[in-house]
């Protein structure tokens, strides 16, 4: 029994060092290597979710960067927010993914604290996290994050596979499935029907650590809504919190930007012609004139 | 409590050591502990039917008790027809009630009448068909003076409930198993280090190449109608190795955790996929299902004393009652049914047991007999795969037309395809290890058992990294539905 139970331990314990070890190698690795880093003339910065990914090419933007990736949560934004300033000095401008159910409390559970979700990001994100930030997220995840920390060793081959865009970015929406997808709307407008719209505490409360840090830093906080087949069945309770939580921060609303069914793939995302569209008359409008509109 | 969680990770440590370390070595503290555990375990799905699970126990202890001391044999088959009777009965209400009912109204609105019969909203007990194959093969076993009943309900109990069996098997024999319940115990570190082997392998399969298959097998069957023959049948593919996987892996996990407390469970698969033919493939495919059957229903029907006739007739039940019991679907039966025909030429030319050695022993490639033999088998164990896994009948035959179409021949497509090429390069890479370790209990057994140290431990290592890679598609063991 004694040999098989030092050959187990001294199997965990050096397990446990190989993992410390890659944890502290990822780190170095990130901080060493160009993930993150952009092009010095990309001074306006994309967050948020696939809205955002997939509404935004910032190939056709020069000024633009869009690191925006599918059901981010605000917590993994802050992540990269932190990152990317820390790596580009430059960036003083954030562009947000902000609509109604961002701040819902489906989006916290389903993005934040659904274990398939700790599962798949942890095992890039944690060279992102501060001993706060990961804190945070053990107090919530713990099981999760317990579970998942030999995933650290898996860095390398995920970075290798997914190259730069491993912490989201824009992407062509292939899918056409906008049919599809507004009778999925109205099966789950019916059953939803009557109930009351639950805002997300924890997505608000990193959505303020965002708004704080932007603060800090001198980066101008904008709050995106990009474009929408059909508007949101709680968009009206979402202004009103828009209007007294947040209305001193900047936002574009073009959820109701005009565009044809066929720039769309779902009722939610833009396709690639959708994206085109919209990016060329961002390019075009510029900033400012999207503010004053 | 899934073998791949974290809670069985937690549980599964603490219970190694209050056995080994609290039990002062004493049998009967041991044993209770595995009880508790295993109840533990248990009530962990549902603590519900944690009480239909005692109630089964009970009642196998009891009857068994009952036939020993029954001085006639009447009073013997009357005590042995209650246990049937009613470990059937409560597989039949929760396991195919609807089933019938639904047919029996689907088979009277064909001939005109309209029935509405009241179906059961209840779920299924999860392992209820394995224990209660364990109860009867006990009574079976002491009806037929196999077996003498034990008189201890701690012990009995552990046999019915041990938790690495207990919602999937292996399918236990008092024989086998009650003679290690009641002996002394020894820690047998050759034995433990095996058991770690073994579940590390059976977590390889299950979350490598099961749950990954799954994704892609279920992306094609789910909209089966949308794809080309040749997507169906890489769909079938992903099916098979994702069933043969799911519950291998599970069989490894169970049978190595069982090791690490010194108990030998049965062994359940045997490298199915390298069979030359089907009564081969039948004797490596969930060989202690296989063999509950022979012994407890085809060998008692007769089996093959009765000529050629008995022996189709046996044969054909065997196989329809094995489909059965996979599920309350016609499905099922098709597929049992479809195996039936398979293997009925090799019933009648008395073939069966032509190919009872491994298959290419002490060689590394098969002849090219060899070697078609084991493609021929497998092309027809995917054909079956196909009714197994279809939604009802109408969707199987209309799979396999799809197949067996001109768009056989065309490059397969579906979203996915290209995030499944690793998975696909993986099931080639395990399928070579199989290959190579088959004439193992499991593949990996031996596998760098003569190795350098850290080459061996990093082997383990590089499996651990891949199993935590490719995470995160979980899927529940298919056999817990069963």
């Amino acid at each position: 029994m004694g040999k098989f139970l030092s050959g187990v331990g001294s199997f965990f314990v050096l397990f446990a060092f190989i993992i410390f070890s890659s944890y502290c190698f990822n780190i170095f690795l990130f901080k060493k290597s160009n993930l993150l880093k952009v092009n010095p003339s990309n001074h306006i910065l994309v967050l948020g979710d696939s809205h955002t990914k997939y509404a935004i090419n910032d190939s056709l933007i020069p000024e633009v960067i869009n690191f925006s990736d599918d059901a981010d949560s605000y917590y993994y934004s802050y992540l990269k927010l932190k990152a990317i300033k820390g790596k580009n000095p430059q960036i003083d401008t954030l562009l947000l993914a902000f609509s109604a159910h961002n701040i819902e409390h489906d989006t916290e559970v389903n993005w934040l604290l659904n274990s398939t979700s700790v599962k798949s990001r942890f095992r890039f994100y944690h060279n992102l996290m501060s001993a706060s930030d990961l804190s945070s997220l053990i107090k919530l995840k713990t099981k999760d994050v317990m579970i998942n920390l030999p995933s650290i060793l898996t860095f390398p081959l995920h970075w290798l596979r997914r190259g730069d865009k491993l912490y989201g970015g824009y992407e062509d929406l292939e899918i056409d499935d906008l049919k599809g997808a507004i009778k999925r709307d109205s099966i789950k407008s019916a059953r939803v029907n009557g109930s009351g719209y639950k805002y997300s505490e924890l997505e608000i409360w990193y959505l303020d650590k965002i708004r704080t840090y932007c603060k800090q830093e001198g980066i101008q906080l904008i709050l995106l809504s990009t474009p929408l087949y059909q508007q949101d069945r709680n968009q009206a309770s979402f202004h009103k919190f828009y209007l007294s939580n947040y209305s001193e921060t900047l936002f574009i609303d073009m959820s109701k930007f005009a565009l044809q069914s066929d720039c769309f793939g779902d009722i939610v995302h833009l396709n690639k012609k959708g994206a085109l569209l919209f990016s060329d008359y961002i390019k075009e409008q510029g900033l400012s004139r999207l503010l004053k509109r | 409590m899934l073998f791949n969680s974290i809670d069985f990770a937690i549980f599964l440590p603490i219970v190694f050591f209050l056995y080994w370390f609290a039990t002062n070595g004493s049998l009967r503290v041991q044993n209770i502990l595995l009880l508790i555990s295993s109840y533990f375990f248990y009530a962990c799905w549902d603590y519900r039917f944690l009480f239909l699970l005692i109630f089964s126990t009970l009642l196998d202890f009891y009857t068994g008790i009952k036939i020993h001391e029954s001085k006639n044999l009447a009073s013997k088959k009357l005590w042995l027809w209650i246990s049937i009777g009613i470990n059937l009965g409560f597989l039949g209400v929760f396991k195919y009630y609807n089933f019938f009912v639904g047919s029996f109204a689907d088979g009277l609105s064909l001939l005109g009448f309209q029935a509405n019969f009241v179906s059961l909203k209840v779920i299924l007990p999860v392992g209820i068909s394995f224990y209660t194959f364990h109860g009867l093969s006990y009574v079976i076993d002491i009806y037929k003076n196999r077996i003498e009943p034990e008189r201890n309900f701690v012990n009995y109990s552990v046999f019915v409930s041990f938790f690495p069996l207990l919602v999937a098997g292996p399918i236990e024999r008092a024989t086998h198993l009650l003679p290690q319940i009641i002996k002394k115990r020894v820690f047998d570190y050759t034995k433990a280090v095996s058991g770690l082997r073994q579940i590390l392998w059976g977590l390889f399969k299950k979350v490598v190449i099961a749950d990954n298959c799954a994704t892609y097998a279920n992306t094609i069957f789910n909209n089966s109608s949308e794809y080309s023959g040749s997507t169906l049948f890489l769909g079938v593919l992903f099916f098979a190795f994702q069933i043969y996987c799911d519950f291998s892996g599970y069989s490894d996990i169970a049978l190595g955790t069982a090791r690490l407390f010194g108990i030998e469970l049965l062994r359940n698969f045997a490298f199915p996929y390298f069979s030359r033919d089907i009564a081969e493939f039948w004797r490596r495919w969930h060989i202690s299902l296989s063999s509950w059957f022979r012994d407890y229903l085809y060998i008692p029907l007769g089996g093959s004393k009765g000529g050629n006739w008995m022996k189709v007739r046996n044969t054909f039940i065997i196989f329809l009652v094995s489909g059965f019991w996979h599920g309350a679907n016609w499905t099922f039966i098709v597929w049992g049914l479809l195996n039936a025909i398979y293997i009925m030429p090799s019933i009648i030319s008395k073939t069966n047991r032509n190919n009872l050695d491994i298959v290419a022993s002490g060689k590394y490639f098969p002849t090219l007999r060899e070697f078609a033999s084991i493609g021929i088998t497998f092309g027809l164990t995917l054909i079956a795969w196909v009714f197994f896994r279809a939604n009802n009948l109408e969707h199987a035959f209309n799979y396999l037309s799809q197949i067996f179409s001109s768009t056989l021949f065309t490059v397969p497509n579906f979203p996915e395809i290209e995030k499944s090429i690793p998975i696909m390069i993986l099931t080639g890479i395990f399928i070579v290890v199989e290959w190579l370790g088959r004439e193992q209990q499991f593949a990996i057994e031996h596998l760098g058992s003569g190795w350098y140290k850290p080459v061996r431990w990093t082997m383990y290592y590089t499996i651990i990294l891949v199993i935590f890679y490719y995470a995160g598609h979980e899927q529940q063991f298919i056999y817990f539905q069963f």
